[in-house]
């Protein structure tokens, strides 16, 4: 494993003010309503959007102000920036969600509620399956598009896809319906751990699905980095 | 056409993902063959909201103050399967619901078995319910006060049921209520 890129990568990414902005801005309010609602429900989906936040940008940004090609000049491999970025994303996601999640486990405790253990066990794995899911999926609209354009075609994604479900419930059509769960799915790649909580036979479809997107993304996102030209000349 | 590559002390820098390539491609055929084998038989999760049958919901409403919740859903319906697995089979989000509304579970069999009981019909009819899973809320005086298609996700859900709930418990309603 590279700790030098990792490193590198999340302190780039931990003093952009815009990035800090937006991630206390993710984690900020559902803290606010946990500690208010006196339940850590809130602080269930954060670390999705963190993983977004700190994996925007994360290969088409170097591509487009040509930190790539100086970062390529040591010997480092280009599945190996892939892979460390990503992971680098995560580590930054679950950080950050694990410990908001804790903020709120000790506001809990000082105003007298105990949070269920296994509850809050679900909830760091879920964090941790979103946290890897967005990141891949991230990482991989990046090296298809320069500097920030990744965000720009998650968000274009997500609205079509929007659209078509629009379209789907108009018109009855199951299968378009079916489609765009699936895309939306690959967009946010979540995978629940209820069923370990209630004793309950797990979904396979949802872990092949989830684990069948990440290393996907990461494939795709590895693959197209490997055959971008990459020189001052080409740009 | 990629690129030369140069080989490097840690051997070529652009190694093709073969390893990641074969993973994703078996894990996609699983994908494929675990969604058709599961839509066929969806993995078995307890179901352990206190369904009120839709004949008698309205008079358990009246009794009660609270409203009706009436889940229209179908057996063949992904995000309804989703639904019961993370709302219905959980003890604490099953118990609150309960003691937010009465709820009504409505299956739709038309896939099935080509058409559904008359009641089932006139509800569907009469709540407008063109997708699964429709939720309506329906007040005192029978009439629906909130409606959402689709599962947004668990805490999204109970969160809009919690509102429609209190919205139709402040609601100037008739004593009793209407059928359906």
């Amino acid at each position: 494993m590279n700790r030098t890129l990792i490193a590198a990568f999340l302190r780039q990414r931990m003093t952009s003010p815009m990035r800090v902005g937006l991630m206390m801005l993710v984690t900020v309010f559902p803290l606010g309503a946990a500690i208010l609602m006196n339940s850590l429900s809130a602080l269930g989906g954060m670390a999705g959007p963190l993983a977004l936040i700190l994996a925007a940008g994360a290969i088409g940004q170097d591509v487009s102000s040509g930190t790539l090609q100086l970062l390529l000049v040591r010997p480092v491999s280009r599945p190996s920036v892939v892979v460390h970025r990503w992971l680098a994303a995560v580590i930054g996601a679950m950080g950050i969600s694990v410990g908001t999640l804790l903020l709120g486990v000790l506001a809990l405790l000082a105003r007298g509620t105990h949070p269920d253990l296994m509850d809050l066990s679900r909830m760091v794995l879920e964090s941790a399956c979103s946290a890897a899911g967005s990141a891949a999926v991230m990482v991989m609209l990046s090296t298809l598009v320069g500097g920030l354009g990744d965000v720009g075609l998650f968000a274009a994604a997500l609205i079509f896809t929007q659209l078509l479900v629009g379209l789907g419930t108009l018109e009855h059509w199951d299968v378009l319906l079916r489609a765009c769960s699936e895309v939306q799915g690959v967009l946010s790649p979540q995978l629940s751990w209820e069923w370990m909580v209630h004793r309950m036979p797990p979904s396979w479809f949802a872990i092949t699905s989830w684990a069948s997107t990440v290393t996907l993304a990461l494939a795709v996102g590895i693959a197209r980095l490997n055959r971008r030209e990459l020189s001052y000349a080409a740009s | 056409m990629p690129p030369a590559d140069h080989a490097g002390p840690n051997g070529p820098s652009r190694r093709d993902p073969l390893v990641l390539w074969i993973v994703a491609a078996v894990l996609l055929a699983a994908r494929i063959g675990t969604g058709i084998y599961e839509e066929k038989r969806p993995p078995k999760v307890p179901d352990l909201v206190s369904w009120e049958p839709a004949e008698t919901a309205p008079a358990r409403a009246a009794a009660t103050g609270k409203p009706i919740l009436y889940d229209f859903s179908a057996a063949w319906c992904g995000p309804c399967q989703r639904m019961e697995r993370e709302v219905f089979a959980d003890p604490k989000l099953s118990a609150s619901l309960s003691s937010l509304a009465v709820p009504v579970h409505i299956v739709d069999r038309t896939r099935e078995e080509g058409h559904n009981s008359a009641l089932v019909d006139s509800l569907q009819r009469v709540h407008d319910v063109n997708a699964f899973p429709t939720i309506v809320i329906v007040g005192a005086d029978g009439k629906a006060l909130d409606r959402t298609e689709g599962y947004p996700g668990k805490q999204e859900f109970m969160s809009w049921v919690t509102k429609a709930s209190v919205k139709s418990r402040m609601a100037p309603g008739t004593p009793k209520l209407m059928f359906p």
